[in-house]
């Protein structure tokens, strides 16, 4: 069974009279252990259907399914657990919470999890090594580099052990370099632990590196290939 | 979280700091006004106290002040020491209270004629030191009146001068004699209408044997009045009556509590100003968290945590902010207490009338319960409305936002 079921979603942004339809009648799916790329055109709706998979938001027809369970039937505290027990995020930019420590921000979701101090610092420890971050556990945000940030970030999507984790154009704010390392990274871990991500991005580069790309026009699949890597 | 809600706090430490001096100045002004107030009462009841009530009175239970002759207390020297013998009684003056006239050959007055034995009064009361000019009398002279100074005004007499008393005796004749006046006696309670002069003279006057209307006591520092008052109850008979001057004069007391309360509801409309001054700050806070606070919920933050973590933020805000303002009140206290606050500069009309005008801090439970109260009241008050925007925010909505 596929992790990621999407069938006819449909969101459709009103403001005042003017009607954006952001995504239109969008069917695909995610199996697990795969590393897809959502690319597209900016205002193409990546980052819409990353929220509504994700269940941050509602969408206005159409249904998703993650790990077997509907994520419309589900209220907006039970949205938030499933996201916490579920899901990983890695947003563009400002994913971190700018007055606790890298250790800290990794520990954060392990925190609402419950998980007792002891095992909370060492999975944190264990998941900013994985990603070359062991020696700075204790540096604020301000005091790392943009890429520096960003494997934060994938650290704490990563630390609760979640299905999925969704990326919304995790590089754009990175040198070319930097990104895509940051993708390799990203696909060392989805090779090494299993985890399946879903990534929105522009860049051609790191298309590149997917192993699945799913184009978006105007809200719509124009493309969805996999790539034998 | 305890941690986070703590370090949020300091994001921003300048808009903190200001939030810090308002909360801190408002909770010691808040209690010094407060001491102020139970101050000036301190002040006023004690100047009652002494210039005019006492702190405990003795008297016939059926007396009145309509009959003044009738249910007097016989044989007063001997009450007198059985009370100066109650543990916590410091000292004792009879006190004889008829209505009289004063008159020299032009001009007369009423007044309430009080007759005492200078060395009794002497430890009761402030009188002895409010005969401005002349002297208050010692032990063994006769035939002397203080008078109030309006009356010494208005008879056109001096220290030194003869004045006629009268006064209607028991058997309804009506009795004159000569005094003079020894001084003038400005002391609350007495500019309206009271003279004074030894007992001995005026039971002659009255042709009546040794009485008082009521035994005036003081009692002793670390006991209240109404622990010697039961102690009295024990020892003296039924038909007397003894009572504290709060329950002679329940109208004062009254007064008192309300000015009190008063003095606290006065001040919260100074805190409302200092809670919206809190929650601008608070609310700006959490306005650019929009962003962080849509991470923390996109990761699975319950919007009830985030409102939980935003009242967090303004708690410790409100308790720091206290803290602080209790040092800078302990500060005020000691210089205050030290030298005191004069009001004679304010009401002259104190001063003249031999009251104390220097006013000390004082507290009590109430004040200090109603300040940490009022203060955390509106701290979380002014919590209230960022935390709900804060746990409102939808997290896209919140995402959106792009610093
Ligand atoms: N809250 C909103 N209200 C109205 N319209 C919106 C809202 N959010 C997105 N849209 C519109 O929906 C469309 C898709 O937006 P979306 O952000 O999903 O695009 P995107 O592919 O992520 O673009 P980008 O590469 O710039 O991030 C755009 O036309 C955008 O203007
Ligand atoms: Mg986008």
């Amino acid at each position: 069974m596929a992790l990621v079921e999407v069938r006819n979603l449909t969101k459709v942004y009103r403001v005042g009279r003017v009607e954006t339809p952001a995504v239109q009648g969008v069917t695909f799916e995610v199996r697990e252990g795969e590393f897809t790329a959502l690319a597209g055109p900016s205002g193409s709706g990546k980052t819409t259907l990353l929220n509504l998979i994700g269940g941050l938001d509602i969408p206005t027809a159409g249904e998703v399914t993650v790990a077997g369970v509907h994520l419309n039937r589900l209220s907006l505290n039970q949205l938030a657990d499933f996201r916490l027990w579920n899901l990983g995020f890695v947003f563009q930019t400002y994913n971190l919470i700018e007055v606790l420590t890298a250790l800290e921000n990794v520990e954060f979701p392990l925190l609402l999890q419950g998980v007792s101090a002891r095992e909370r610092r060492r999975r944190a420890q264990e998941a900013l090594e994985q990603v070359g971050l062991g020696e700075f556990l204790h540096r604020r945000p301000q005091e790392l580099s943009g890429g520096q940030q960003q494997r934060v970030a994938v650290a704490r999507a990563l630390v609760t052990r979640p299905r999925l984790v969704l990326a919304d154009e995790p590089t754009a704010n990175l040198d070319t370099e930097t990104g895509l390392r940051l993708i390799h990274l990203m696909e060392r871990l989805n090779r090494d632990l299993g985890v399946t991500f879903l990534f929105s991005t522009h860049d051609p580069k790191v298309i590149e590196a997917a192993h699945r790309v799913i184009r978006l026009r105007d809200g719509r699949i124009v493309e969805d290939t996999a790539r034998s890597s | 979280m305890f941690k986070l809600a703590w370090r949020n706090l300091w994001r921003n430490r300048r808009r903190t700091a200001l939030a810090l001096v308002m909360v801190a100045a408002g909770f010691s002004f808040l209690v010094l006004y407060y001491a102020f107030i139970l101050g000036y009462l301190v002040n006023l009841q004690n100047n009652l106290v002494e210039a005019f009530t006492g702190d405990l009175q003795v008297q016939h239970r059926e007396y009145l002040e309509l009959k003044p002759l009738e249910h007097l207390l016989a044989r007063p020297e001997t009450l007198r020491l059985q009370a100066l013998e109650t543990p916590g009684v410091r000292a004792a003056s009879g006190r004889l209270l008829l209505q009289g006239l004063v008159s020299t050959a032009d001009f007369w007055q009423n007044l309430v004629l009080v007759g005492i034995v200078p060395e009794e009064e002497r430890e009761v009361s402030s009188w002895a030191r409010h005969v401005r000019p002349g002297r208050f009398p010692e032990k063994g002279e006769r035939r002397w009146i203080l008078l109030p100074p309006k009356t010494a005004r208005r008879l056109k007499v001096r220290v030194g001068d003869r004045v006629v008393v009268m006064t209607q005796a028991r058997d309804g004749t009506i009795e004159a004699r000569n005094f003079h006046v020894a001084g003038l006696l400005r002391a609350a309670g007495l500019d309206q209408g009271v003279a004074v002069l030894h007992r001995r003279d005026l039971e002659h006057l009255a042709h009546l044997p040794p009485r008082i209307s009521a035994l005036y006591l003081r009692t002793r520092p670390g006991v209240t009045p109404s622990e010697v008052r039961q102690r009295l109850e024990q020892r003296l008979p039924d038909s007397l009556q003894v009572r504290t001057w709060q329950e002679r004069y329940p109208y004062f007391q009254k007064i008192l509590t309300l000015s009190r309360i008063g003095g606290l509801l006065y001040l919260s409309i100074l805190l409302l100003a200092v809670a919206l001054g809190v929650l601008n700050i608070l609310y700006m806070n959490v306005a650019e968290r929009y962003r962080e606070f849509g991470v923390m919920m996109a990761i699975g933050l319950k919007p009830r945590y985030l409102r939980g973590m935003v009242l967090l933020e303004s708690l410790y805000l409100t308790t720091l902010g206290i803290l602080l303002g209790a040092l800078l009140t302990l500060g005020v206290w000691l210089l205050w207490s030290r030298y005191g606050l004069n009001l004679a500069a304010f009401s002259q009309g104190m001063e003249f009338l031999g009251l104390e005008t220097r006013v000390y801090p004082a507290m009590d439970a109430l004040g200090v319960v109603g300040s940490l109260g009022l203060v955390y009241l509106f701290g979380l008050l002014a919590g209230l409305y960022p935390a709900w925007r804060a746990s409102r925010l939808r997290p896209v909505e919140a995402l959106r936002i792009v610093r």
